[in-house]
């Protein structure tokens, strides 16, 4: 048989791709939230911060300034001058056209505060327009505050009106660089990035390992699987751990196990029922050949080869029903079972078999209990106890004897054929239930046996949720015995009720 | 399999395509009108600018009339009460360099801040002209009175803090 073409698993499909992107994804929204998160927090944090600082600042300004009814640069200047500049990197205070009144940053250079000598300043128009848009709207009458992180600093400004008696007489407005905290903020960046590379590094690692050791499990699976699809029923997997992978693995054993029992004993069943087919075919054949290849063959002879072929044929039906029977056994479900009583259907069999022990010299004797009720087919029933009986017959001694009883005992009928003729060896014992064995062949054919009258009540009693032993008698012969389960009537109501 | 492709080849076009947008930077034309901005700034320069669509070599009357009839664009504001017009455009004849601009007595309606911006677009858009070194602009023939000095400069205008243009681009300057 040709090997199943396969295709090549494309990388993005396969399993182990796709844990390992899965894995990926997922610390990747996890990393994506850890850069983001703190950072984004620790800057609102610190906008808020900014905010409340720089809006009391120029609300202390603006109320300093106010106290002035119009605003001079010489005015303006020395209020500022008694203000502390509370670190901001320059304030600015315009009259409400936007002219410049008062520049921190020109005021410090101005001071020469350090004794040195400062540099002439470049040349700058006497008078300056501060055109930013918190200046403009803080002439509309708004206190506006304004802040963003750029290059590791925090730029933040803020503007207020100066208000006299409801009239706006200028603004001021502030500017700070916070580098400090914005080199806070960048560490923390860095630090977080740091982490992230580490855990991104480890989690490429962890997620290539973790796929591939799940993925190589199913794997071994997969190639298991392929094997026994090859033929080879003996292949085996090796579960590890206690998951669901090792519950696959054990499954697919027993599996296995299955398989492997059921090709062999389809292999054994062919080749012995073309053998048991094969061999009456020959005597056939054979007889036939004689009657017609001889010449002037008296009469007496070609009775007797036809009697012969006649006998053979039967065989042949013989094992075709049994065959048959088999067959509907392995393959169709029982039928409408009923409570039957196991003593009435012997006593049948008995009555019908005692013309044949009659012939065989053997004596038929039977002790049947009454109430042994089990659930089955009355006909599965009959087979069984004939096959039993009809064995005990064929292969006794002439003089033996067939005791039969049916019995319970505990929750069980039992049935049991006891005979005193050849017995089966000690290691045949297990195999007689097989079907085409059998113990003596010779004796077998020439008491028209099938070798499949012990497999019919085998499998007719595990129909029935029963067993069936064979074991030998103590003083020869053999004793088989079969089990069913007693009918119960209040059970089976119960049941029913519910 | 071939619409996965599809999917990672939208992808990297989509962020290459970003990529170019955020690298955008506006380049700066000849001459520039400068208007307000008209959206919700917070922060920055009170004014904004639109290219010049003249001609080539627009003269000072030429950029008013742009200037006067407005912005272009949706983003930017006239900083000018409806109806200004231009009533003359002439050099000083005493003080080269000194263009002397007359508008209509409505531009007599801005005070304050709204005067200086108005001032300044004019005196930035007009002093990109070759030999424009201060503007003086008079309403309806006069002077106005509020305003402190009637020679406006460009160099007068600060735009940008120059501490946080220092801080983010390094430069010392700003232009």
């Amino acid at each position: 048989m040709a090997a199943p073409k396969r295709n090549k698993v494309p990388f993005f499909s396969s399993l182990q791709t796709k844990y390992a992107l899965s894995y990926l994804a997922i610390f990747a929204v996890v990393l994506l939230l850890l850069n983001t998160y703190p950072v984004l927090a620790s800057q609102d944090l610190l906008f808020a911060s900014k905010r409340d600082s720089l809006k009391s600042q120029t609300a202390v300004m603006s109320s300093a300034l106010m106290e002035l009814e119009t605003l001079t640069a010489d005015q303006v200047t020395r209020v500022m001058s008694m203000l502390d500049s509370m670190g901001l990197d320059r304030i600015l205070v315009t009259d409400p056209s936007g002219l410049v009144l008062y520049d921190s940053t020109q005021a410090e250079s101005g001071d020469g505060t350090d004794g040195e000598e400062s540099a002439p300043p470049e040349e700058e128009p006497q008078d300056q327009y501060a055109l930013y848009q918190e200046v403009v709207y803080a002439l509309e009458g708004n206190d506006v505050f304004f802040s963003r992180y750029a290059d590791s600093c925090f730029i933040s400004t803020a503007a207020s009106p100066i208000v006299y008696r409801g009239m706006v007489i200028g603004s001021i407005y502030i500017l700070e660089l916070d580098e400090a905290q914005g080199e806070l903020l960048l560490s923390l960046q860095q630090n977080l990035r740091y982490i992230s590379l580490v855990i991104a590094g480890v989690t490429l690692v962890m997620s290539a390992f973790f796929s591939k050791m799940l993925t190589a499990r199913i794997a071994a699976l997969l190639r298991a699987i392929r094997i026994v699809g090859e033929g080879e029923y003996g292949h085996r997997l090796q579960p590890v751990g206690r998951d669901e992978m090792a519950q696959l693995a054990e499954e697919f054993n027993h599996l296995t196990d299955r398989l492997q029992t059921t090709e062999e004993v389809r292999r054994r069943f062919v080749s012995d029922a073309s053998h048991e087919l094969k061999t009456p075919l020959a005597s056939i054949r054979l007889l036939a050949d004689s009657i017609l290849q001889t010449d002037k063959m008296d009469p007496e002879t070609v009775r007797d080869f036809v009697s012969d072929i006649g006998r053979e044929a039967d065989r042949l039906t013989r094992i075709t029903e049994h065959l048959l029977a088999l067959t509907r056994l392995d393959s169709l479900p029982a039928g409408r079972t009923e409570p039957v009583d196991l003593a009435r259907v012997t006593e049948r069999v008995l009555s019908m078999l005692a013309p044949v022990a009659d012939a065989a010299g053997v004596t038929l004797e039977s002790s049947c209990k009454s109430g042994c009720v089990v659930r089955a087919t009355e006909d599965e029933l009959y087979q069984v106890a004939y096959n039993l009986v009809e064995n005990a017959i064929k292969y006794n001694f002439a003089g033996g004897r067939v005791f039969l009883s049916v019995y319970r005992e505990k929750d069980q009928v039992l049935l049991e054929v006891e005979d005193t003729g050849i017995g089966i060896p000690e290691e045949d014992l297990p195999k007689v239930f097989n079907r085409f064995y059998r113990v003596d062949k010779a004796r077998s054919r020439e008491a028209g046996g099938t070798g499949l009258g012990l497999s019919i009540v085998r499998d007719t009693v595990r129909r029935h949720g029963g067993w069936v032993t064979a074991r030998p008698r103590a003083a020869g012969g053999s004793i088989f015995t079969v089990g069913f389960p007693q009918y119960q009537p209040a059970e089976e109501e119960g049941k029913e009720a519910i | 399999m071939r619409r996965t492709h599809r999917l990672w080849a939208a992808l990297l076009a989509a962020v290459l395509l970003l990529a170019a947008c955020g690298g955008g930077e506006r380049t700066r034309p000849d001459y520039m009108l400068y208007f307000l901005p008209a959206g919700e700034k917070l922060q920055g320069s009170a004014l904004d600018w639109e290219p010049y669509s003249g001609g080539e070599d627009p003269s000072p009357e030429d950029l008013l009339e742009a200037l006067l009839a407005g912005p272009t664009q949706e983003e930017l504001a006239s900083p000018f009460p409806r109806g200004v017009s231009l009533r003359s455009c002439d050099w000083d004849e005493e003080e080269p360099g000194v263009l002397q601009v007359t508008l209509s007595e409505q531009y007599g309606a801005l005070t304050d801040i709204s005067l200086t911006l108005a001032d300044y677009c004019i005196v930035l858009t007009l002093s990109q002209l070759d030999g424009v070194e201060a503007v003086e602009i008079r309403s309806g023939g006069h002077n106005t009175g509020y305003r402190g000095n009637q020679r406006l400069q460009a160099e007068e205008a600060l735009l940008w803090d120059s501490l946080i243009v220092q801080q983010v681009s390094g430069e010392e300057t700003f232009s």
